[in-house]
């Protein structure tokens, strides 16, 4: 437990993959990331969705202080996408924590746009995200991650052999055991693995009615501000990045 | 030191070597049997992937002839429905009873006239069919016919996508599960070569702290200290090395001090040799004159007290009686002067005693002897070694002693002859130096009965040792090896 854990705090740290363009939203209440991968899928991989078979796309997004190795929070996105042959539209499910949302497009590249694409991902409550403090957005992308299932399924395996299998009963047994403590599950076992971050941003401080206004911290001078009340940005045109 | 570790590291080279090699070996099989299991499991996974990419294509063929034939079949129904409205609601009906796929009919009249609805009597289980929507016009009508088919296909075609993604997934995980034996394989090779040299490393440690205390020991043996010892304990062959080691350093001792003994001995004899001839010379001549002087001498003829002819007569008793006693001292001194070099023999030790207690009726009643029969066999002088004991009980009757008891055991290679009396004892003190010659406790002893005591035990190569007797007196004990067999 303690090694999954430590694995997967260990794929997401702030320095992983390189920056990407992003769009941080703060309404007051949550603060939220807009980001596209197109390359997430290479045209290969594409036509693979009109296979018929489902495809599963998951997003992790941590937040981070700008230097800090510690997630301050976590989102996730999940997304199956699925060609229906007998409808003949792809049947693209999202998942997160608001719930569930089903959306029926007749095009794969709409498809492709759903999933390789996060539309207002709720990082964090505003509150939780401290006023003129530098953080960073790192996100993980995998297709067809091993499920759960699959992996206590092989880890069962391991443990306890199939009997047509077992050649020796204790010592495979204690062996398939050792090798399964290191068997655990870990971000980045699928098929395609995409890791990117934002530029460093801040929420801008609140000016005072009657009061000083906080200094915002070193760092390079902010852009005018993102979003309702997202502050500066390090890219162009309310966009963190490059 | 420097050569101990040396030593250790020979030791823990070696088991490394005996280690790595076997461990090695098992490490490049158990390298190839993942790699064989990684390129089975990968043609396996290849072969699946084939299989379901063909079961894919027959369920895509499956669901586009379906989904054809009931378009044909909303085709022909159009162009078959009759003009009139009462024959074409009749003909609906009919349709919807004898085609188990049609489940709705919409007929929409492009006159504007109202549309007719036919739904399939009898519930449908949404779940178990999906549903397809096929639209026809013909003769000015529009027919919107819903038809069915099951979903167990399209479940079906469901499952074997999972089962595609599994084996994806297993596929991903072939690589990581390989990798983990690897490291669990390499992770125990390290363990175990750890564990090699540690155990190497006590192994050879464990000789050479021994060997060291070993070489230390003998240097200062080397040096002239007998006392140095080493522990030796275990049942190897460096703890015999140790005792053996002990005995000989023990040995050593004793025969330095047997030789010194010995030396010193042979110088007091050859003292006592000088002693009893310059003694002995003027003797004679100084008994002759006294007797000279006390027949020469003629009393005054006058009655009266003759007090020089009485003072005479003392004085000459006097002489006479000294002069007897330095004839016995000079005695002694000769004969301890003399002693004979010893010549042994094989001699049961019991009768050696038994055969010497017979010869000396007067310690009957005072000298008792335990000993075995048969006694265990020594390399003797019969007379000089009797001759010692005889010294040694005699000693302690005239030390004051009433009982005197003699006792022979064999105590592994030797023989112990144990004289014990109860006498007052041998104080402490004196203990160290009993055998040396003129050391006495008695006021007329000459103190050369136990130094040549000694000297005879000794040369039978022997030792002998007094101490105090559990109920009081002295108590000495004279081991002798055993007669070889």
């Amino acid at each position: 437990m303690l090694l999954g854990v430590v694995t997967a705090n260990a794929s997401a740290r702030p320095s992983d993959g390189p920056e990407r363009a992003a769009k941080l939203d703060d309404d007051g209440r949550t603060l939220t990331l807009s980001v596209d991968y197109p390359d997430l899928f290479d045209p290969v991989q594409a036509r693979r969705l009109d296979s018929g078979f489902a495809t599963h796309v998951v997003a992790r997004a941590w937040l981070f202080r700008d230097g800090k190795g510690k997630p301050e929070a976590l989102a996730l996105r999940t997304f199956r996408v699925a060609y229906d042959l007998w409808d003949e539209v792809y049947l693209v499910e999202e998942h997160d924590e608001s719930g569930t949302h089903t959306y029926r497009e007749p095009k794969r590249e709409g498809a492709l746009r759903r999933i390789t694409s996060l539309t207002r991902l709720s990082i964090a409550e505003s509150g939780r995200v401290p006023e003129g403090v530098r953080h960073v957005v790192a996100v993980l992308v995998e297709v067809n991650p091993v499920s759960p299932e699959l992996l206590a399924q092989v880890r069962r395996w391991l443990t306890r052999p199939p009997e047509a299998h077992r050649f020796t009963d204790a010592g495979e047994s204690f062996f398939g055991s050792f090798v399964s403590i290191f068997l655990n599950p870990r971000v980045g076992d699928a098929e395609r693995v995409l890791r990117f971050r934002t530029s460093p941003f801040f929420r801008p401080v609140r000016i005072q009615p009657a009061g000083k206004a906080a200094r915002p911290p070193p760092g390079p001078v902010p852009s005018p501000a993102v979003g309702p009340a997202l502050g500066p940005a390090l890219g162009p045109k309310g966009e963190v990045g490059r | 030191m420097i050569g101990a570790g040396r030593f250790e590291r020979r030791i823990v080279l070696a088991l490394l070597v005996c280690a790595v090699i076997p461990l090695g070996a098992s490490a490049w099989m158990v390298d190839r049997l993942i790699g064989s299991a990684e390129a089975l499991a990968t043609g396996e996974g290849e072969g699946r992937q084939a299989a379901i990419e063909r079961a894919r294509g027959a369920y895509i063929a499956l669901f586009a002839d379906r989904k054809a034939a009931l378009k044909q079949r909303g085709a022909e129904l159009a162009r078959a429905a009759p003009a009139g409205p009462g024959g074409l609601e009749r003909f609906l009906d009919e349709r919807l009873a004898s085609d188990g796929a049609l489940k709705f009919v919409r007929v929409v009249h492009e006159d504007g006239s109202p549309p007719i609805d036919r739904t399939r009597p009898g519930p449908f289980q949404g779940g178990e069919f999906r549903e397809l929507r096929v639209d026809e016009a013909a003769l000015g009508r529009r027919f919107e016919l819903t038809y069915v088919t099951p979903r167990a296909p399209f479940r079906e075609f469901e499952e074997l996508g999972e089962i595609e993604a599994g084996g994806a997934g297993l596929g991903i995980l072939h690589q990581r599960i390989g990798g983990v034996y690897r490291v669990v394989f390499l992770g125990g090779l390290g363990l175990a070569l750890i564990a090699a040299a540690g155990l190497g490393l006590l192994l050879a440690r464990g000789v050479t702290r021994r060997v060291l205390q070993l070489s230390l020991a003998t240097r200062r043996v080397a040096a002239g200290d007998l006392e140095a010892r080493v522990a030796a304990t275990g049942r190897d062959e460096i703890a015999d090395l140790g005792r053996a080691f002990n005995r000989m350093v023990t040995e050593l001792a004793q025969s330095r001090e047997r030789i010194a003994y010995l030396q010193k001995i042979g110088a007091w004899q050859e003292v006592a040799r000088h002693l009893a001839h310059e003694i002995k010379n003027p003797l004679t001549p100084i008994q002759l004159a006294v007797q000279q002087l006390r027949t020469s001498y003629v009393p005054p003829p006058q009655e009266g007290e003759d007090r020089y002819g009485r003072t005479l007569e003392e004085a000459a008793e006097i002489v006479g009686e000294e002069i007897a006693g330095l004839r016995r001292m000079v005695e002694e001194f000769s004969a301890f002067a003399r002693l004979p070099r010893v010549e042994c023999a094989r001699v049961d030790a019991g009768l050696l005693v038994e055969e010497w207690l017979r010869g000396h009726a007067d310690f009957e009643g005072r000298v008792e002897l335990a000993a075995p029969a048969p006694a265990p066999t020594v390399n003797a002088d019969r007379l000089l070694f009797r001759r010692a004991l005889h010294n040694v009980v005699e000693n302690a009757l005239q030390a004051g002693a009433t009982r005197v008891w003699v006792t022979v055991v064999q105590v592994g290679a030797q023989v112990t002859f144990t004289v014990e009396d109860d006498g007052p004892g041998v104080p402490g003190e004196l203990r160290d130096r009993i055998f040396d010659p003129y050391v006495t406790t008695k006021e007329h002893g000459t103190g050369l009965g136990l130094a040549m005591v000694k000297k005879i035990v000794l040369e039978h190569d022997g030792t002998i040792a007094v101490g105090a007797r559990a109920g009081g007196g002295a108590r000495f004990t004279i081991t002798l090896p055993l007669a070889p067999s």
